[in-house]
């Protein structure tokens, strides 16, 4: 029987923590069994690495795991064939979208225009109301500020209009007398 | 084509430790290369993308469900990274005609990890493993003693795990999880392989003290 080898132990110490965690170069694998054999104080080392790394690999798969995994190639070739039919009729989603917009286009392009300078309905509205010279009030200020004045003087129950409408107290408008 | 097989280890051993996993490097020649499988499922065989699935399961659901918290999110991250990983090689298809030996495996952890990253990083979450599992084992009999060293000890490395740096954690979890060869992880990780080893020893200094007890 050959006696220990020592004087390689520091250099096995990272072959072992490899060892311990996964696989080993061929000619690596086969230097550290043959200083294994003899050297008890690495046998041991070699322990210690493999509890570590037992201790921080996971547990194996569950049960519902290993079901999971058996379904696997079935699944993704359906998950593959599912993507493979989406890409394929992109092309014609994309062009069928495109004429949707050309469509869009093409029809608010050639709708008849109207004619410049006919007042729109807005603008009529607007041409009835009442001018700030004609009204009681002016607004001269910014509409906070009239929020403010509309804050501080609660309207009356029953205000009157210039044109005769009167707001009563149920808030119904109702004509008052202009006989 | 370099296709590597791991040999089941022997289970039972003496104090309850795991048996040294044994890895061999198996050269290409006995069975179909995953790039030969690629290239029949492209031209319409649908079995060889169940082949390539199977092949692969393994390792791509072991390397993602470290980033999950809840089971069945694993293999749908599984199969979100063979998809990603299947249309990458469609590309790299269609651009040179053909496919790097050993690429598509590359490819697939690559993705398998970012996929894993990008979850754990919606989630918020990073999985340190059942030590919530271990210490909820009744502690009674003649093993409660050991059982609550190995949780304490299980605690500690734990700990550890979370105060290494982002790399050092990747390096030992592709290793440990993945069984992955320095020259993967470095690929998976776009390192050299000497920088692999060195955040693995690194890490693993560490966390060898913290089981020890010497380490908070």
């Amino acid at each position: 029987m050959s006696a220990p080898d020592f004087t390689h132990c520091a250099e096995m110490e990272a072959l072992l923590a490899e060892r311990a965690s996964g696989p080993l170069e061929a000619a690596e694998a086969a230097a550290l069994s043959r200083h294994l054999l003899g050297c008890a104080p690495c046998q041991a080392a070699a322990g210690h690495w493999e509890t570590l790394f037992s201790l921080v690999a996971l547990a194996p798969p569950t049960l519902k795991e290993e079901a999971a995994l058996r379904d696997l190639p079935a699944r993704t070739l359906l998950a593959w064939r599912l993507r493979e039919d989406r890409f394929r009729r992109l092309p014609a989603l994309v062009a069928a979208g495109l004429l949707a917009a050309a469509a869009v286009v093409f029809v608010l392009w050639h709708s008849p225009q109207q004619p410049v300078g006919e007042p729109s309905a807005p603008l009529a509205v607007a041409a009835e109301m009442p001018s700030a010279a004609e009204a009681d009030w002016t607004l001269d200020g910014t509409s906070s500020e009239l929020d403010e004045v509309d804050a501080a003087e609660p309207a009356s129950e029953d205000a009157t209009l210039d044109d005769g409408l009167a707001l009563e107290g149920d808030g119904a408008f109702s004509l008052g007398d202009s006989g | 084509m370099l296709a590597r097989a791991m040999t089941e280890p022997g289970d039972a051993v003496p104090g309850g430790r795991r048996a040294p996993r044994a890895w061999t490097l198996i050269t290409g020649g006995g069975g179909i290369s995953d790039e030969a499988l690629l290239a029949d499922f492209f031209s319409g065989n649908s079995r060889a993308f169940g082949e390539l699935v199977s092949r692969h399961q393994r390792l791509v659901h072991a390397l993602v469900r470290r980033y999950v918290s809840r089971p069945e999110d694993a293999a749908d991250l599984a199969q979100a990274a063979f998809l990603r990983a299947f249309a990458a090689v469609r590309r790299s298809l269609g651009r040179q005609g053909g496919t790097q030996t050993g690429l598509f495996r590359a490819w697939l952890v690559r993705i398998a990890v970012n996929v894993g990253k990008n979850h754990a990083r919606d989630i918020g979450r990073w999985r340190f493993e059942s030590a919530e599992v271990l210490a909820e084992a009744p502690a009674t009999g003649p093993d409660a003693v050991a059982l609550l060293e190995r949780a304490e000890q299980r605690r500690r490395v734990r700990a550890a795990m979370a105060c290494l740096s982002a790399r050092q954690r990747e390096v030992v979890t592709l290793r440990v999880d993945g069984g992955l060869a320095f020259k993967e992880v470095a690929a998976a990780l776009r390192i050299t392989e000497n920088n692999a080893k060195v955040h693995f020893h690194h890490a693993v200094r560490r966390l060898k003290a913290a089981m020890e007890g010497e380490e908070g």
